[in-house]
């Protein structure tokens, strides 16, 4: 389902109050207030923050951040609250203001937002997000890098094929090394573990139950392995190679290298056309 | 099950080209279809096409689909000892691949049937622009030509004219093919139609055109180019390149 997504342009205090109210019961929405504001916070430390056009977010998981109009970080934010309440209230001199307080549990902390004026509300419902944050490279793209560079895994050894199915589940990379042997590559992004061991085990297994007449190996490519995992490994008869990610990163795959890349895949054409053909 | 093929030197000069740019892959042998084997370069540059229909066969004797799973590195070495004459024969017994050649006497060989999963290829559904058709050794003197130059050649085609570029640290080539001359057989373009591949996979795959008649050749400006060898007995081995991108 796409995201629900409520605004109000220039509302009045009472509306922005509502508005907050309703959309802060639900908890799950994102909000987006461009406000005049003034800040209090009092917890670990203690600070005020007079008046000023800021951008205030409010987060599904109750982070609160007051961004400044510019600079990329916060002026003021909690990390999560425990509760988020929105009131009226009237300062000194008769002039009413919203008053947004989070309270976060451990450690207390207190964060008082007080707008005298709001140019934006907006809430949005059901964003989803659920990508992970890779660093340099997944483990998809390794692979494809090591299919075409496959000198660096060793010299002379020529990739036969990518994801090749065996009967428990896909070969990372299947090929041939400069001897005639059969190699069978599993590749890991983090620390081997014991279990990849296990895995890679399986395959070359497989593969020999298969092609019984034929010399395999098998080779853990990650950039490092525990003890126990080379251990087991040593004793399987199988091997390591080590990995640099960030080399791989920035020898293949950075930015400027993608740009200038010589081919397309002929997939991406394939598709395109029978896109366009329906 | 067996078919028979009049001309070993076919499959010979055919797989060995393919050979150079894959593997591995499966052939499927099909009692409707005839033989087929597509598969992919492990970049994804090239998908090749090759097709021998039932009826190009002398024999087909295929009561049911069969895949057979390949190392066409292995085949190709046997059927590099196709001779003049020989009759190639394919069959397929209890998981292993029969390749046998009868000429002079009959030689058999048997082979492992891999074990390999025929990768689900989508059928392209291209539309070209330029489609040109060159007699199959104009097409090999070109592949020649450019080879000393350039690792990249470009392809540029417009009403009357089919030229094919290369520059590279060496000099510049440039070969011309026009009808008058009898080098072009064939030229259909929509104004004009210019793009770049790399020339490595025309040479690795040039092999095949010493068993083709006719070469035909469609591409569109920074598309792909598809080209199409035709064969004896209505067989066909094609090859689909992605452009280079500079």
């Amino acid at each position: 389902m796409p995201p629900i997504v409520d605004f109000h342009l220039q509302p009045q205090l009472e509306e922005l109050a509502k508005f907050l109210r309703q959309h802060l019961s639900v908890r799950r929405a994102l909000l987006i207030i461009l406000a005049n504001c003034s800040v209090e916070y009092e917890g670990r430390s203690a600070s005020h923050l007079g008046e000023g056009d800021r951008l205030i977010i409010i987060k599904p998981d109750g982070a609160v951040l007051v961004h400044r109009p510019w600079g990329y970080s916060p002026v003021n934010w909690q990390p999560d609250s425990k509760v988020l309440e929105v009131f009226m209230e009237t300062k000194h001199n008769s002039e009413k203001v919203v008053v947004i307080k989070s309270v976060r549990a451990r450690p207390r902390e207190v964060l008082l937002i007080r707008i005298s004026k709001a140019y934006l509300v907006a809430a949005a419902q059901g964003l989803e997000d659920s990508a992970e944050f890779v660093e340099y490279l997944d483990e998809r793209q390794i692979r494809d890098i090591l299919a075409s560079h496959p000198e660096e895994i060793e010299p002379g050894l020529r990739i036969v094929r990518v994801e090749k199915p065996i009967e428990p589940g896909f070969i990372d990379l299947y090929g041939i090394d400069s001897q005639g042997n059969n190699v069978i590559i599993e590749i890991k992004r983090v620390t081997a573990n014991v279990s990849a061991v296990k895995q890679l085990k399986e395959y070359v297994d497989a593969f020999k139950a298969k092609n019984p007449h034929t010399r395999v190996r098998g080779i853990l490519v990650a950039p490092s392995i525990s003890k126990e995992a080379l251990l087991l490994l040593n004793k399987y008869g199988l091997e390591f190679k080590q990995i640099n990610i960030e080399k791989l990163y920035r020898k293949y795959f950075s930015l400027e290298k993608r740009s200038t890349q010589k081919h397309a895949s002929i997939l991406d054409f394939i598709e395109k056309a029978a896109l366009g053909s329906r | 099950m067996h078919i028979v093929f009049f001309d070993a030197r076919v499959w010979r000069y055919v797989i060995s080209a393919i050979s150079k740019v894959i593997e591995e892959g499966v052939f499927v042998i099909d009692p409707d279809e005839g033989f087929r084997f597509r598969a992919m370069d492990p970049s994804h540059v090239v998908m090749v096409d090759l097709r021998f229909p039932r009826d190009s066969f002398e024999e087909f004797d295929v009561t049911e689909k069969v895949n057979i799973g390949v190392n066409l590195e292995d085949i190709a070495k046997i059927l590099r000892r196709a001779r003049k004459e020989d009759k190639l024969k394919l069959g397929y017994e209890s998981g292993k691949l029969i390749v046998a050649f009868s000429g002079r006497g009959y030689r058999e060989f048997r082979l492992p049937s891999l074990d390999i999963t025929a990768e689900q290829l989508p059928e392209p559904q291209l539309e070209f622009k330029a489609s040109v058709r060159v007699m199959s050794d104009t097409y090999r003197d070109m592949i020649k030509d450019i080879e000393l130059i350039g690792d990249v050649l470009r392809f540029k085609a417009s009403q009357d004219e089919f030229v094919v570029q290369s520059s590279g640290e060496l000099g510049e080539a440039e070969i011309v093919f026009t009808r008058e001359s009898g080098s072009l057989l064939e030229v259909e373009v929509e104004g004009e139609q210019t793009a770049s591949y790399t020339l490595e996979y025309f040479s690795d795959l040039s092999g095949a055109a010493r068993v083709a008649d006719a070469i035909n050749i469609r591409f569109s400006t920074d598309m792909p180019a598809l080209i199409e060898h035709e064969l004896p007995q209505g067989a066909k081995f094609s090859f689909l390149i992605a452009p280079r991108v500079e």
